[in-house]
């Protein structure tokens, strides 16, 4: 009887690594498919735009792009990062938005479209803004792996702790590898020739 | 063993008694805000060429209601920001550069919006050699340093 349970545990985890493989198979880019495709990070999402209107990830098909996470009160991480990936876009030298820059606001409470637009604007090149909902961007930071936690500051306000990293996605939406602020400029640019190749 | 210890640490206590710190307050910028954006960062290079140590301990600006220490890290990949509790440490023959996703002064409750290429002041407090002036530049928003990268000057 105790035989016949150990055979039967180790046929039910046969299949579950089994079906691992196969949804690991499916999940590889199809020829001719642009949607994005949840293999570790992203997925469909919808948020909204800094024209007040719903962005779906479906924009963003058809093109690589960066996405970091951030909020607009964040005075310091986030323009040094922003500023960063605009440069680095600039010295790819491979036309005028070889990628799309996208800025996800981890502070939807204080963000909305229209500070999310003059924000984004200061850049002097096209950053993608997004904002949404408080359950909006709960579920987008889940899919992309973010962190973001408020802490209070000592004037009464607060400021946000979140992932610092930038994640690189390919134009078909699939994940292909991140940027770390420690990371040197030729590294990163080594990335990101591979998501424009 | 104990004894030359103790003595050296009270030699060094010593020495570090005698000299005065000489401070000089350098290169200082912030950056362009969006309309609406309360709050900025400024960048300050320090130096001390005297024998003693001092103390940043405080900051004020007239364009902010509070101009604050912070310091930034990402480390573990998680960007935080954070006050620097008791002041920085300038030490003897040292400088200190504060510098994006490091030690910077934050500027909050802006009383007016910053553009580039105006001049804002910011008065630094330190510990013995008190008050320094210094002119901060405002840069555009997409600078990482002081120099101005990519700028059609």
């Amino acid at each position: 009887m105790k035989a016949l349970r150990i055979v039967l545990w180790a046929l039910v985890a046969l299949s579950i690594v089994a079906i691992g493989f196969l949804l690991l198979r499916q999940s590889q880019p199809m020829p001719g498919r642009t949607v994005p495709t949840q293999v570790n990070f992203g997925g469909p999402f919808t948020l909204v735009g800094t024209d007040g209107k719903a962005f779906g990830s479906a924009e963003l098909a058809g093109k690589p792009y960066a996405i970091f996470f951030g909020f607009t009160h964040c005075p310091d991480v986030c323009p040094t990062t922003l500023s960063r990936m605009v440069r680095l876009r600039k010295q790819l030298a491979a036309g005028d938005e070889p990628f799309r820059i996208v800025f996800v606001s981890v502070d939807p409470e204080r963000d909305h479209p229209k500070e999310l637009a003059s924000y984004v604007s200061l850049f002097g090149s096209p950053v993608v803004g997004l904002t949404g909902s408080d359950a909006q961007v709960a579920q987008v930071k889940k899919q992309f792996g973010i962190f973001s936690e408020k802490v209070p500051d000592e004037s009464g306000g607060y400021t946000v702790d979140h992932t610092a990293t930038v994640l690189l996605f390919d134009r078909n939406g699939k994940f292909v590898s991140t940027i770390s602020p420690e990371e040197n400029d030729s590294a990163a640019l080594d990335k990101l020739k591979r998501i424009i190749a | 063993m104990h004894i030359a210890v103790t003595f050296v640490a009270l030699l060094l206590a010593a020495c570090s008694a005698g000299g005065s710190p000489k401070i000089a307050a350098t290169d200082g910028w912030t950056r362009e805000v969006a309309p609406g954006q309360t709050s900025a960062a400024a960048y300050v290079t320090i130096s001390n060429q005297g024998d003693g140590a001092d103390s940043l301990i405080a900051a004020e600006s007239s364009v902010a209601a509070k101009a604050t220490l912070h310091s930034s890290s990402s480390a573990g990949g998680i960007a935080r920001m954070r006050p620097i509790e008791g002041g920085l440490e300038i030490p003897p023959h040292a400088t200190v550069a504060f510098k994006p996703g490091g030690n910077h002064i934050m500027l909050t409750g802006l009383q007016q919006p910053l553009k580039a290429g105006q001049a804002v002041d910011l008065s630094l407090q330190f510990e013995k050699s008190g008050r320094q002036a210094i002119a901060l530049r405002v840069l555009p928003a997409t600078s990482e340093d002081s120099h101005m990268h990519g700028m059609a000057m």
